[in-house]
């Protein structure tokens, strides 16, 4: 073999991961963003109160989270629409209405928790609410509204990048791996009302209906084609699994910490505060920058996923490269949602707990019908022509909109 | 227990806005005159004995026989078994009084050729769907068709694309159409993969008749496979004049050859400068 060959051979793979590579976006970010501060919240409650033992539930969640995620993707790729105008162009203009209000109701509530976690973990690092709140807030629409779509991509996932802090902070917590890994594939589980609570929650805040609406927009914005598809779903597999990581990795540090020293906690800065003593300052600031980080992508990425849904509805431009005169109604969305959120936040003494759970369950009621209509929409000829999905996969949406199901009629009864 | 009357009431005002969008049973007229296509969707059908044939699901168009105002040929009616029939327009008529609409005539089961590669399903291809306008260039989504029913049969006006019409959906009470709200049919480029498909087909499309910066603007706004299909369609000089006006991202994207070396182009991204905003190749400062 020459030097030239053997130079070009050594390209090759490089050469080949570049497809990969520029699709690398949509499953990443949508992901991630998952990994909310309310995410985390409900991954250290597991771990805390309930050790390696329901970790199976986590692994079950992430692969649900890749089937949709995945449907979300093609959905995209191949009508050239985001989901609520997807669904106003195929069931009517009643149900995608319905279907928008009850979206930016949830995303308004959510995008309050985000904000309440920078809040929460700016007061972890001695920075007060109302320092962290509006400059996070300015930080995020400024970004959306100057950056082009590829400067926003890489902001988004450079932020994503301090989900490392996760692994971090389960490392130093040295966990006992071989039980984490028992717990992973040993699905048991008793029937008390603490179990199937925490069940249902860890499986609704993996899959949120926000989650499912951006990635089908983002895809559009990115413009992928079908040639595209088959990168697209490494993308998505790779954001799915690297969720269930950080989730995994936020599980163990507080089953090998706090549920072993009998701490019970209410929220995730609760669990930073307290795994400092138990696994030392570093594995608590590392959760606290997490927290942190979290809020900040997923404050970015719910109000983006408002305005393409917005958008997507009336038909206006929802495009990040636009400029703001060409659409105007996407970044106005944005901006109103970020504010209102960060607003609400900062208004002195108001109760924050009851909006939250009152988000929490819209978010819960309203991924139901948003995951029939997408199992629906997957097998529709006249939506995805050749496309629709294969029988097994359509089954496998079937066990997960029961198994979703499920877990929503136990969290709300 | 205040609680659950609140959620009640959230509930029942749900349903409420659910049920008026997926209205099965609506009262309608095919007398001549203009007509807003949405009004006459989940109207009863009835053969001449009285026995219900369904509901009004769908109506097919042709656009080769009409280009500016495509003639209406077909009716879909939804059996309640599930099935769908096809008749021709010209047999429906009003039952007076009652707001329904009779059939004269057999129905026949839909097959998978209707509609034919140039005809289009209004509620499928077009109510609802985001279409692109080269003049002003824009991306909308089309909020009612307008239906003109004639001595010589009926015909699609136009689209109505205002946010008005979307709104007045939500009424409930049957709406007048007006000419003035209507953007003809031909103008607008339908995004639907049918639609489409169907446009392109047609002897003397829109979009391939429009000067190179209007379709250089559509290139712009349509998903990456459609602008493929236009470009491929197109007059070879139109189509070298358009495809110049592009930004050089969205050039690469669509063309697919020349430039930079293909996966170098596609980290060069994705983004969607408009035609005007940059400076043409071979242009001096």
């Amino acid at each position: 073999m020459t030097e030239a060959a053997r130079a070009e051979a050594a390209r090759r793979p490089i050469r080949r991961s570049l497809p990969l590579l520029a699709v690398l976006g949509p499953g990443l970010l949508a992901g991630l963003s998952d990994d909310d501060p309310a995410g985390i919240t409900t991954y250290s409650v597991l771990g805390a109160d309930h050790g390696y033992r329901l970790l199976w539930v986590l692994l079950l969640s992430t692969v649900a989270l890749m089937v949709f995620h995945d449907l979300g993707a093609r959905l995209g790729v191949v009508t050239g629409q985001g989901l609520i105008g997807l669904i106003r162009h195929r069931y009517g203009v009643g149900i995608g209405a319905a279907a928008l209000v009850a979206l930016v109701a949830a995303n308004l509530g959510t995008a309050t928790a985000e904000f309440a976690g920078i809040a929460a973990g700016g007061e972890l690092l001695g920075v007060s609410r109302y320092v962290a709140v509006p400059v996070a807030a300015v930080a995020v629409s400024w970004l959306v509204l100057a950056g082009s779509f590829h400067r926003v991509e890489h902001v988004l996932m450079a932020l994503a990048a301090v989900f490392l802090a996760y692994l971090g902070a389960g490392i130093l917590a040295q966990p006992d791996w071989s039980a984490a890994f028992t717990g992973l594939v040993t699905p048991r589980m008793s029937l008390r009302h603490d179990d199937t609570l925490i069940v249902a929650a860890t499986v609704g805040t993996t899959l949120a209906p926000w989650g499912v609406s951006f990635i089908q927009s983002y895809a559009v914005d990115k413009r992928l084609t079908v040639k595209d598809l088959r990168y697209e779903r490494l993308d998505v597999v790779l954001g799915a699994a690297l969720t269930g990581i950080i989730g995994f990795f936020v599980v163990v540090s507080c089953a090998a910490t706090l549920h072993e020293s009998d701490v019970s906690i209410q929220t995730a800065d609760d669990a930073a505060a307290a795994l400092a003593p138990v696994a030392g300052n570093l594995a608590g600031l590392c959760l606290a920058v997490g927290l942190i980080g979290a809020a900040l992508l997923a404050s970015a990425i719910l109000p983006l996923s408002t305005a393409y849904s917005v958008c997507d509805f009336t038909g206006s431009e929802a495009a990040l490269d636009r400029s703001f005169s060409e659409a105007r109604l996407f970044y106005l969305s944005n901006i109103a949602v970020t504010t209102v959120a960060a607003g609400i936040v900062l208004i002195p003494a108001l109760p924050l707990v009851p909006v939250l759970v009152w988000t929490q369950m819209l978010n819960a009621v309203l991924i139901v019908p948003l995951l029939v209509l997408m199992a629906r929409l997957s097998r529709d000829r006249t939506v995805l022509g050749g496309h629709v999905v294969s029988r097994p996969l359509a089954a496998m949406q079937i066990l997960v909109v029961v198994a979703v199901t499920l877990c929503v009629v136990l969290l709300v009864v | 227990m205040e609680r659950r009357l609140h959620w009640r009431r959230w509930l029942a005002g749900g349903v409420r806005l659910v049920e008026r969008g997926r209205r099965t049973e609506r009262s309608c007229d095919v007398a001549p005159g203009l007509h807003l296509f949405s009004n006459w969707l989940g109207a009863g059908v009835f053969d001449e004995s009285g026995h219900r044939l369904g509901w009004f699901r769908d109506l097919v168009t042709d656009l080769v026989a009409g280009a500016q105002h495509p003639p209406v040929t077909h009716v879909v009616i939804g059996a309640p078994d599930g099935r769908r029939l096809v008749a021709p327009f010209a047999s429906l008529s009003a039952r007076p009084g009652t707001g329904t609409l009779t059939l004269s005539g057999t129905a026949a089961p839909a097959t998978e050729s209707v509609p034919g590669p140039t005809s289009l399903l209004v509620r499928r291809d077009v109510l609802d769907a985001p279409v692109v306008l080269a003049v002003p260039p824009r991306r909308t989504r089309v909020s009612d068709v307008v239906i003109e029913v004639g001595p010589d049969g009926a015909h699609v006006v136009g689209v109505d694309l205002s946010t008005s019409g979307m709104l007045r959906r939500f009424g409930g009470r049957a709406s007048s159409a007006s000419a003035q709200q209507a953007v003809p049919l031909s103008e607008v480029h339908l995004i639907s993969a049918h639609g489409h498909a169907a446009q392109l087909a047609t002897p003397h499309p829109r979009v391939l008749t429009l000067p190179a910066q209007g379709m250089a603007e559509v290139l712009t706004r349509v998903p990456v496979a459609h602008a493929r299909d236009i470009i491929h369609a197109a007059d070879r000089d139109l189509r070298e004049e358009a495809v110049g006006l592009l930004h050089p991202h969205v050039r690469a994207r669509v063309t697919g050859s020349g430039g930079p070396p293909r996966r170098t182009r596609r980290l060069g991204g994705w983004r969607l400068h408009s035609p005007a905003t940059h400076r043409r190749d071979g242009d001096r400062e």
